[in-house]
């Protein structure tokens, strides 16, 4: 606990921010049940609550006959309730409320963040969309580093032909416009988080294989490394004892920045309907949901859109100041 | 200088194969095969093998790789089976959009992102500096479709400024030259900017940095001591030292422009490549996927190409590194 604290400490204001940024956003996505008002999904009287806008509450009448349904406001009459209904007045009577008190119902809904036009809340799917981003973040992040630790290994320790193959291989990949292959590669197999985590791993490994090559090419002939070499250790105990660790730093730069971008891609797949499918809430498929209702309902698309920002600055703020830490030289080569 | 220029050619023609073959393999090794587009049961099935034969599916891989290989190298890259037209023409005609677009967003990247590098390297650390880093870090945080989206919200839909998509208004083709221009650059203002900006964050960081990286350099402290102006030293001795990386930094951001531009182009029904190619992914439309893909690819590698040329001419350093180096 002291350690931690004190690692705190050193920390930048950067770094910190990042990490709190971070801390909150994963808290969200793993107390999404707890935080989130409503059922993401669920769809209580739909048309009365059809694109409701941010703060709306609305009354909600539970029916003896089973269900509920909702009204902008309801007043109490000596035998029953009057409730307005999408403008419209009716009359319930007493038997017919399960809820009724002296003002009128005891429940109500609040839709903070507005509603969608299945009257779903906006904000119970922001928190659960939370859970998407960080879960398809954090898994295509640790696929593609270890992908491209792996092959900046093999490029670096193996040299020669090897060395060159791996890294023209990594050269192609890079000249390609990577949407243009997720498009087509997520549009070519049927939709799945799988799929969504192996395609944009395929597309992000190489910058992590090109940063780890150079690190392990700068280590392999230092002097600690030859040591071990003549004290006889293999080649895989020196990579984890001696090479991995010293070349870490930069890494983990780049994993922030990856886990940034994968956010931002994943996003975009969804809305373009190629990544994570409705009815779940992912950040993507919500902004395009709200993509033709722009001019009726602003709130669809607004939102969603601030949380990826706020989730991908952390993350950079993360990236840039774990940059900073490990060497402040480093700003300028681990761009390549 | 020759034969740096025909190592680097050469090995663009090598990686454009590389890329071409994969893009091949990639579509043919998914499960949608394209035949079962004429798996339709209004069809015989004399019609339908006829199809397959003339769409060459019939074929064993390895054949119909070479020949689409040999036939894409002559500009033949076969026919659309949606729209049933040569996907050369398709492309064709969705050059001039992408090319309208990218070069706009690039110019709108450019100026932004100068602008707020060279300002902030000049204004180190203080206030001016630490406001432009955050606008950088938002921008290059931004999801190019929300941008866009905010962008119709706001200046197509609440104030109606701008057209909120689409590339001319109806009847363009009726208005003088002059007016369509005027037209065309209206539609673009919107667009353009959404992309630009949001690709301007990273170059605003990149400029920032390399420009405090050269004007810490030797031979700027040497131009002060000799008392040359700040001015010149800025604009002569610092930001030519700054340039080659930012140079490199554009050859890199040529796959983000044209992904970026993907998006922008599905937001704004921009009639570009990137919507072609999308809409084939939707269709199914084999042959324009290879296509918009290849042809996305050797924009990046041509811009690639460009920008060693260019480096080459402004750093002679980089110049002879390349030219003594053993071939690769």
């Amino acid at each position: 606990m002291k350690r931690a604290a004190m690692v705190w400490r050193k920390m930048s204001g950067t770094l910190r921010v990042g990490i709190a940024l971070i801390g909150l956003l994963g808290a969200v996505a793993l107390g999404a049940p707890w935080l989130a008002p409503y059922d993401p999904n669920e769809q209580l009287d739909s048309s009365a609550a059809y694109l409701k806008p941010p703060g709306t509450r609305l009354a909600a009448i539970r029916l003896a006959g089973g269900g509920w349904l909702l009204a902008e406001s309801v007043r109490r009459t000596p035998d029953g309730l009057e409730a307005i209904r999408r403008g419209e007045s009716s009359h319930f009577a007493a038997s017919e409320v399960l809820n009724l008190t002296d003002e009128g119902v005891a429940d109500s809904r609040v839709f903070r963040l507005g509603s969608d036009r299945f009257g779903r809340d906006l904000l119970s799917r922001l928190i659960y969309g939370a859970r998407v981003s960080s879960v398809i973040s954090l898994l295509t992040t640790v696929l593609a580093l270890t992908l491209g630790l792996a092959v900046g290994s093999l490029a670096a320790l193996g040299g020669g032909v090897l060395d060159g193959v791996l890294m023209r291989i990594v050269d192609a990949l890079l000249a390609f416009p990577d949407l243009f292959l997720l498009v087509a590669l997520a549009a070519l197999f049927r939709p799945s988080d799988a799929l969504v985590v192996v395609v944009l791993a395929a597309a992000s490994w190489m910058s992590v294989a090109r940063i780890a090559r150079a690190q392990l090419l700068a280590l392999k002939d230092r002097e600690f490394v030859l040591a071990a070499r003549g004290m006889g250790r293999g080649w895989l105990g020196i990579w984890w004892d001696h090479l991995l660790p010293n070349a870490l730093g930069p890494i983990l730069v780049q994993a922030a920045l990856l886990a940034g971008s994968t956010i931002l891609i994943e996003a975009v797949l969804s809305f373009l309907g190629l990544g994570i499918q409705p009815p779940r809430a992912s950040w993507g498929n919500m902004i395009a949901e709200g993509q033709n209702l722009l001019s009726s309902a602003w709130w669809i698309a607004t939102f969603p859109g601030i949380a990826i920002c706020v989730a991908v600055i952390s993350l950079h703020l993360v990236g840039d100041g774990l940059r900073d830490r490990f060497d402040p030289r480093l700003r300028t080569t681990a761009e390549g | 200088m020759t034969s740096f220029l025909l190592r680097r050619l050469g090995a663009s023609v090598l990686l454009l194969w590389l890329v071409l073959s994969a893009v091949f393999f990639i579509a043919h090794a998914t499960p949608g095969d394209p035949s079962e587009l004429f798996e339709d049961s209004r069809m015989t099935p004399a019609e339908q093998a006829n199809l397959r034969r003339i769409y060459g599916l019939d074929r064993p891989l390895l054949e119909q790789y070479v020949l689409w290989l040999k036939a894409a190298v002559r500009g033949d890259w076969g026919i659309s089976m949606v729209q049933n037209r040569p996907v050369a023409e398709i492309l064709g005609g969705a050059v001039l959009p992408t090319f309208a677009l990218a070069t706009s967003a690039l110019a709108i990247q450019l100026g932004v992102g100068f602008l707020f590098g060279v300002a902030g390297a000049l204004r180190r650390d203080r206030p001016l500096d630490h406001v432009l880093r955050v606008l950088s870090l938002i921008f290059f945080s931004l999801p190019v479709f929300w941008l866009s989206l905010m962008a119709i919200l706001l200046f197509a839909v609440h104030w109606p400024l701008f057209p909120a998509g689409g590339m001319w208004s109806i009847g363009a083709e009726s208005l003088s030259p002059l007016a369509q221009a005027r037209d065309l650059l209206w539609h673009l203002v919107l667009p353009a900017s959404a992309l630009g900006l949001a690709f301007s964050g990273f170059l605003a960081r990149y400029v920032r940095s390399s420009l405090l990286e050269a004007l810490g350099q030797e031979h700027i402290r040497m131009a002060r001591a000799r008392g040359i102006s700040e001015r010149r030293i800025l604009g002569i001795h610092a930001l030519r030292y700054a340039l080659s990386p930012v140079i490199q930094f554009l050859a890199l951001a040529i796959p983000g422009l044209l992904s970026g531009s993907l998006i922008t182009e599905v937001v704004f029904s921009w009639p570009g490549l990137g919507r072609v190619g999308f809409e084939a992914v939707i269709g199914r439309d084999y042959p324009v996927i290879l296509a918009t893909t290849a042809f996305a690819a050797i924009l990046v590698i041509a811009g690639n190409l460009a920008a060693d040329l260019a480096l080459a001419a402004v750093d002679p350093r980089v110049r002879d590194a390349q030219m003594s180096r053993a071939p690769a």
